[in-house]
């Protein structure tokens, strides 16, 4: 299937990305997919690749559309009762239904703080508390009418109030592809570059006939193709995740952020991998190295910080594990921990 | 222009296709029986017991490791060249100096070796010519053709203008290419054997770089069979030590008739193969010293045997200074030789990655008029090569001066690429009067050469703020703790930067070569 790319660079046009993009799509495709099943353990992967440009992007594409199709969810249903069993810091998803002649789908993420409201039998209403900053209420009642699912995702999770265009009539809105996809909580990669340059990459216009039947159009840009979501967190839904190299978080903050909610680290490029292979959050994480061989300066840095950091694990057969055959250019080697 | 899109789908297609298409990567060794006589001679003197560690002879062994390395990699634009001449009168030189000093048995060989040399140099520089030039002709498109250092890059250049070579080949010494996704080149061309490169530990990523980007479809080593080794014959195993390479290109290896592979030697150390004995300055990847250099220079020191030299005229470089109030490292601009303090931190250019990159951003910036830039430069600076051609640069030099240029003496360096403008405007516009242009053609040629100036500027600004943006904390730390820090922006075209303590600033004017200016030099200078 063609996917065409178009650079953000003013007069750029339309062209067909080589074999090599769909390529690395499908890696990403292939990553996903492994990655759910209980007897895959390659924990560490190096990506020897000529330029960098759109490789982490590309995964991310996969990676998204894997994810979509096998419906992976991180979100639990509870009911409106069980919000009192819920510790403090629990992330509770609110899916409230669209009032009369209302466009808007409201989907929120917030932070439980406390209940406030007395526990009964039938309970109706709730009043909780909600960690909040700046101007948010702290206060929000969930009224049992008005909302049309409860759901609990880890600690960690992003908050936020997100707006999707309502179902049609008779639709759940689980039923509905492209809020499937812009609702889906199942965190995949964590991607660590430079963010100037991973934007402007992110912002390529891509074209690819098959998301017209989840998105109602063919033509978006790669960090909507890829669900890359960034610190300000504009969607409700969490699969990709863009961090920029000096973000790396303390091995302290790890395990409630969201880098440590994701399946894979992404290096992206040598200064990333160089920077933060060594890091001791990392050593029993999911890794993968994106190393650019056009770049010999800091080719050998990158090379080194990764490898040392595979001494004490088992080289293993990427390409055969992962049902993948790199384009050629590209080097693949995976180690694994078992 | 074609888009970035477009630009790597060309790598990954030339990466295919040099799988695809059989002898795609190339070996070419050829037969050099006088060649291989003087490496067999070569090799005796240095085999024998005789102490060449003694300093009374290390410059007579620093010249022997000259000729060997030269002899078998050196284009030159004539077969012999002043570098022979000059090179066999040092040679000369050094065994009259130490006559007495030697065994008469090592004295009678390196008489000997003379008396070879001055006989079969010639030969030896004229096969590899012609085998450089049969690598040349065997493709229609564009040359990349990359010698192991830039003294060979200049020579080389040489070549190539004799040989009428200018538009097919491109000539970049290993450790100043960048991958120019820009440029469709058909061949990378190596005047030299795999193992020249890998022989040397920070040339290898160079060499991977080149070899393992899809930079061209097509690879060809050339070289002399006497210097062929067994890593040559397993490419594959030694471009990446410690990994398997998968889905390479196969490589063709072609030797002469007599050659026995199974015979081939291991590679020898590094010390026995090239002329800089050490390979690179202890503390990182810098190029050294080359004499030879018309550009007046003073040296801010660096380090221990590091330089950065700057004009002598020079009224600013960069300096990473801590600003209290804006709680930041920020980069500033001082006089090198009034405001320069020990301990400051410039910021020096490792190599010309820096200008490449910087020269990238511009044209982006620019849009559709950098190539009307690049064709006016064209224009112009091929006029000013062509004067220089003719009347030759003293002339060209006492013109100038006649006609008002005040920097006339900076006229060679002109047609540099790099060189956007002389620096005075007025120098300028009347430079172009004199080559001829007319009023309104030279107004646009000033005017693109400003624009591209302002880009670059632009451009400057942007990478110094990176730079400071891309410290992380214990970066910062290694800066408080005044220790000098190697930074290389990805972001920037892998544009790299020592950020370095200032030692002192030397007083004597010292002669550099215009493509050392302002880089990061490893070589002995009093400060």
């Amino acid at each position: 299937m063609k996917i065409e790319l178009k650079p953000i660079a003013p007069g750029s046009d339309w062209v067909e990305a080589g074999a090599w993009f769909k390529s690395f799509v499908n890696l990403g495709v292939q990553l996903a997919e492994a990655t759910a099943s209980p007897n895959f353990h390659i924990n560490k992967i190096l990506v020897a690749c000529p330029k960098r440009e759109f490789v982490s992007a590309a995964l991310a594409f996969g990676y998204s559309i894997q994810k979509f199709r096998s419906g992976q969810t991180l979100l639990k249903n509870v009911e409106l009762e069980a919000v009192f069993d819920l510790e403090t810091g629990q992330i509770l998803r609110i899916e409230r239904k669209p009032g009369l002649g209302s466009s808007d789908l409201h989907i929120q993420d917030v932070a439980l703080e406390s209940v406030t409201s007395a526990n009964s039998s039938e309970v109706t209403s709730v009043r909780i508390t909600i960690q909040a900053n700046g101007s948010q209420t702290p206060f929000m009642v969930l009224e049992r009418s008005r909302i049309a699912s409860l759901s609990v995702l880890p600690m960690g999770f992003p908050t936020g109030l997100h707006k999707l265009p309502v179902p049609p009539a008779g639709k759940l809105s689980q039923e509905v592809p492209a809020i499937r996809w812009n609702s889906q909580a199942s965190p995949g990669l964590v991607i660590y570059g430079e963010v100037d340059y991973f934007r402007e990459q992110a912002s390529t216009g891509v074209r690819y006939a098959p998301m017209q039947a989840v998105l109602g159009t063919s033509e978006t840009i790669l960090e909507d193709m890829g669900r890359i979501d960034y610190a300000e967190n504009k969607f409700p839904h969490f699969v990709n995740l863009f961090e920029p190299v000096n973000s790396f978080p303390k091995l302290s903050d790890w395990p409630h952020s969201l880098p440590g909610l994701c399946e894979w680290v992404v290096l992206d490029g040598n200064r990333a991998s160089t920077k933060l292979s060594a890091k001791e959050a990392l050593i029993d994480r999911r890794v993968l190295s994106i190393v650019e061989m056009g770049i010999p300066r800091s080719q050998g840095k990158a090379l080194a910080a990764f490898t040392e950091q595979t001494a004490n694990l088992k080289r293993v057969d990427a390409s055969t594990l992962l049902a993948w055959t790199p384009p050629a250019g590209v080097q693949i080697w995976a180690w694994s921990n078992k | 222009m074609t888009n970035l899109v477009e630009q790597v789908n060309r790598l990954y297609l030339n990466a295919a296709e040099a799988v695809a298409v059989p002898k795609s990567w190339k070996i070419d060794f050829y037969s050099s029986p006088k060649g291989t006589e003087l490496a067999t001679q070569l090799a005796e003197l240095r085999r024998s017991s005789f102490d060449w560690q003694d300093a009374t002879f290390s410059n007579l062994a620093i010249a022997l490791n000259v000729i060997k390395t030269y002899s078998r990699c050196l284009l030159a634009g004539e077969p012999m060249g002043d570098f022979w001449t000059n090179e066999l009168s040092a040679l000369e030189s050094e065994i009259f100096a130490t006559r007495n000093y030697l065994p008469a048995s090592q004295l009678a060989s390196l008489e000997q070796l003379l008396s070879f040399l001055r006989q079969n140099i010639e030969e030896i520089a004229r096969l590899q010519s012609e085998s450089i030039r049969a690598a040349v002709d065997a493709v229609d498109g564009r040359v990349l053709l990359v010698p192991e250092t830039a003294r060979l890059r200049h020579k080389a250049d040489d070549w190539v203008a004799s040989h009428g070579l200018s538009d097919k080949v491109t000539v970049h010494s290993l450790r100043d290419v960048r991958i120019q996704l820009f440029e469709p080149f058909e061949l990378t061309l190596f005047p030299s054997s795999p193992s020249a490169y890998l022989n040397r530990e920070q040339f290898a990523s160079h060499l991977r770089a080149l070899l393992l980007t899809g930079i061209t479809p097509k690879a060809t080593f050339v070289s002399p069979d006497w210097f062929m080794f067994n890593r040559d014959l397993q490419l594959d195993r030694h471009l990446m030590p410690g990994f398997e390479l998968a889905n390479l290109p196969p490589v063709e290896i072609s030797t002469p008739l007599h050659v026995d592979i199974s015979l081939v030697p291991e590679a020898p150390t590094p010390s026995d193969v090239f002329e800089d004995w050490i390979p690179r300055h202890a503390s990182g990847d810098y190029a050294t010293y080359e004499s030879g250099g018309d550009q007046s220079c003073r040296v801010i020191a660096i380090g221990e045997e590091l330089v950065f030299p700057v004009e002598a005229d020079s009224k600013k470089v960069s300096v990473f200074e801590f600003n209290e109030k804006a709680d930041a490292w920020q980069i500033v601009f001082k006089n090198p030789f009034k405001d320069l303090h020990p301990g400051d931190y410039l910021v020096a250019c490792v190599d010309r990655s820096e200008s490449q990159a910087l020269r990238e951003r511009a044209a982006k910036d620019m849009g559709d008029d950098f190539h009307r830039y690049v064709s006016s430069q064209i224009h112009w600076k091929g006029l000013l090569k062509a004067k220089i051609a003719q009347l030759g640069i003293s002339t060209v030099e006492a013109e100038l001066k006649g006609a008002g240029v005040e920097k006339y003496s900076r006229a060679r360096n002109w047609v540099d690429e790099e060189q956007i403008d002389p620096l005075l405007n007025r120098d300028f516009e009347v430079l172009l009067h004199w080559l001829g242009l007319g009023k309104s053609e030279a107004k646009l040629v000033m005017e693109l050469a400003k624009s591209m100036d302002g880009a670059r500027i632009q451009a400057g600004r942007n990478a110094g703020n990176a730079i400071a943006q891309s410290l992380d904390e214990q970066e910062l730390l290694a800066l408080d703790k005044g220790q000098a820090l190697e930074v290389t922006l990805e972001d920037h075209g892998d544009a790299t930067y020592l950020l370095a303590p200032i030692m002192g600033v030397g007083d004597d004017v010292i002669m550099f070569r215009s493509s050392q200016v302002r880089r990061v030099v490893a070589g002995k200078f009093e400060v």
